[in-house]
């Protein structure tokens, strides 16, 4: 059996991934997908600790952030769709309106 | 007979239409509709006037202030057409009608034609409110209208600063008067319960202190509204607005509004014999101020207007002395005479392209023959010449005041003098000798030209209604079941004496104009001159007496106020600055926020983790 460290090593490289994604890209779809890449390491992380512990409240926890990011997904797409429309671009270092 | 409510209803449908839809009456339409209207009020005036001879009208429209007077005394909107509104309303309208007429001729290059007729509608209207007001709240709604149309009209061209100002001077000083008459309104209300006209006239009204202060007040708003002393100086800057504005506003109707109000309010002056003898002394001095300041001015709009400060002063020694009757005659002629002056004024200034300086012109008598005329009829009924209009009012007024003081006599017999004098004057300065001026005159087309003639024949015949000399007379008969008892006569040897006096002053006037003019010296009055060229420097008195000490305290105001905002704002500066500094954090970047919310995230979970680590330690 897969030893449960190898499980999380895998999920921190994954959220660590998704950080960097987050930092370091500048086009909307793909931060977009990084933050998912991040909710994903949780998942899996999650998931790992379930089986360890041989517990299923973090197994359901896991369904509730699925459905979390799929209505996040939702909205998402749709205001990335919605500036897209205005700016013609996805980039979001120009998004700075709301600048104080 | 048709409802009174017609008569203002029809010039305020005018404004309104005028006021919104302007723009898309394209040329003179905008004021052919303005003018019709007015003139289809002149005919309701005209069918009321024949129908009102009898009964008076009392139109109640709706109730404005209910259980003002207490229980079930309720304040209506109402109009009021006796014998004296019918005569005012049949003025208003029909000079009115004439004047609009003109001013199509007049504004026609005026890119804002259309309000200008829109404006002219609301004063008609407010106006007649005004006269056909059934009490005095509802009287001095239409006081004030009238108030601001001619704030509107005198600063019609308000890109120029002088009118603008003009405007708000004449605004000002009328709102001193204004609070003379609301104080008066105020006071009859407190002593008689009721400020409706007709219901006072039948009360009982008993002499005592407090009569005379209604009437003074009253007699303050009255000086404001006519230019009277010592509220007059406004009436002069008046002149900025255009023409026909000084023609109808600031000569035939407005500025009579104060004539009116002591006429209208008979039944209070004639039994305060004090309150009265103030409205006759400020009258008689107020006419002979006019006629002193009119002597030597240079502007053809501000002889003028500086004559109808002085004419004014005639009405109010007539009303004051109890004549209402005479004060209400030569309103009449006045408005004729007087409108008749302005418009060929008008006529002349509009030949000229603007030129107002009666240096600059000259021998237009014979370039503009009709204008010449007519100007000549207005000079010769103003100054008393028989059989012209203003000959008969003014004797009438002139043989009342002897009647009761013959020192007010003599200081309007010699305002008779003064008035032949600079009326000639400014005849021959404009009409006679050569042309002194570079543009070049030409008569006005015929919109100007009929209003002329048809003003011309009135200033000549309009004083048919009521010459004294047979005794009784139409009008004085004719305004008798309003205003009461018959004025103050004199014997007939007496008042021929007295009549053959005025025209022999009035001629002797005119032969001193001439007799200048003929040497040359028409524009030059030594001496007395300069005094006259500044209007006694009663402007300048204000000036120094209440405009720079107010001037001074405003200016030391606003200084204190300086420092206090400069306080203010200083404490708010310092405030607001830590404020901005945390602004720099919010600097715009997705990905700043992003990474400053990882950087909180971690700072959160080793703050979690340290304390878990240091308890287990």
């Amino acid at each position: 059996m897969i030893p449960t460290s190898d499980y999380l090593l895998l999920s921190g490289l994954l959220f660590t991934l998704g950080i960097v994604g987050v930092l370091i890209r500048r086009t909307a779809v793909l931060v977009f997908l990084s933050v998912e890449l991040m909710l994903n390491a949780a998942n899996l992380a999650m998931v790992a600790f379930a089986r360890a512990w041989g517990q299923l409240q973090a197994q359901s926890a896991v369904f509730i952030v699925m459905t979390l990011a799929a209505a996040e997904v939702a909205i998402g797409l749709a205001i990335l769709i919605a500036i897209f429309r205005k700016r013609v671009s996805t980039e979001v270092d120009p998004l700075s309106e709301m600048k104080g | 007979m048709l409802p009174v409510y017609l008569l203002p209803l029809l010039p305020f449908l005018g404004f309104l239409v005028l006021i919104l839809f302007g723009r898309r009456f394209p040329g003179p339409l905008a004021g052919a509709l303005a003018s019709a209207l007015v003139g289809l009020a002149f005919v309701v005036a005209l069918i009321d006037f024949f129908s009102v001879r009898s009964v008076p009208m009392h139109e109640l429209l709706w109730s404005w202030l209910p259980g003002i007077g207490g229980k079930g005394h309720n304040l209506e909107i109402g109009f009021y057409l006796d014998r004296l509104s019918s005569l005012m309303t049949l003025v208003v309208t029909g000079v009115g009608f004439l004047i609009h007429v003109f001013s199509i001729g007049y504004m026609e290059h005026d890119p804002r034609f259309p309000r200008f007729f829109a404006f002219l509608n609301f004063f008609v209207a407010l106006m007649l409110i005004l006269v056909l007001a059934d009490s005095y709240p509802l009287m001095f709604v239409g006081w004030e209208g009238v108030g601001v149309a001619s704030y509107l009209l005198i600063g019609f061209w308000f890109e120029g600063k002088i009118n603008a100002n003009a405007a708000r001077k004449a605004f000002v000083m009328n709102r001193i008067g204004d609070l003379g008459f609301l104080l008066g309104i105020f006071l009859i209300f407190r002593q008689y319960g009721t400020t409706v006209l007709p219901s006072l006239a039948k009360m009982p009204i008993k002499t005592d202190s407090a009569l005379e202060l209604i009437c003074l007040f009253l007699l303050v708003g009255a000086i404001g509204k006519s230019a009277q002393l010592p509220l007059t100086t406004w009436l002069a800057d008046a002149m900025a607005g255009p023409t026909p504005v000084s023609a109808l506003i600031h000569a035939a109707t407005m500025v009579t509004a104060g004539v009116y109000l002591v006429a209208r309010s008979h039944f209070f002056f004639s039994q305060a014999p004090v309150a009265s003898s103030w409205v006759a002394w400020v009258g008689g001095l107020t006419a002979l101020y006019g006629a002193l300041s009119a002597m030597n001015q240079y502007d053809i709009k501000k002889i003028l207007a500086y004559s109808t400060i002085s004419q004014l002063g005639y009405m109010f020694m007539a009303v004051g002395v109890g004549a209402y009757w005479a004060g209400m005659y030569h309103l009449v002629t006045h408005a004729f005479f007087k409108a008749l002056l302005f418009l060929a004024a008008g006529s002349v200034i509009h030949a000229l392209q603007g030129e107002q300086d009666t240096r600059k012109m000259g021998g237009l008598a014979k370039t503009m023959p009709l204008t010449g005329a007519v100007g000549l009829i207005a000079v010769l009924a103003i100054s008393g010449i028989p059989p012209f209009s203003g000959f008969f009012s003014k004797e009438a007024i002139l043989g009342a005041s002897f009647a009761y003081s013959p020192w007010l006599w003599a200081v309007g017999t010699f305002t008779a003098l003064l008035t032949a004098f600079y009326m000639l004057r400014w005849y021959l300065l404009v009409f006679s000798g050569t042309y002194r001026g570079q543009a070049h005159p030409h008569e006005s087309g015929p919109v100007m030209a009929v209003p002329l003639v048809a003003l011309a024949i009135l200033a000549a015949l309009g004083g048919v209604i009521g010459p004294q000399l047979l005794g009784s007379n139409w009008l004085e008969n004719y305004l008798k079941p309003v205003l009461g008892l018959p004025s103050l006569h004199n014997p007939a040897t007496t008042e021929l004496s007295l009549i053959a006096i005025a025209v022999l002053l009035a001629l002797l006037g005119f032969l001193w104009a001439y007799l200048r003019y003929r040497s040359g010296r028409l524009t030059d009055l030594r001496g007395f001159g300069p005094i006259s060229a500044k209007a006694l420097y009663l402007d300048d008195l204000y000036a120094g007496s209440v405009a720079s000490p107010s001037k001074a305290i405003s200016g030391a105001l606003e200084r204190t106020d300086r420092v206090f905002g400069g306080g203010m704002s200083a404490t708010g500066e310092v405030l607001t600055e830590p404020g901005r500094w945390t602004n720099l954090w919010q600097s715009g970047f997705v990905r700043v926020y992003a990474l400053s919310m990882l950087l909180g995230t971690l700072l959160l979970v080793l703050y979690l983790a340290v304390r878990m680590l240091g308890g287990s330690l």
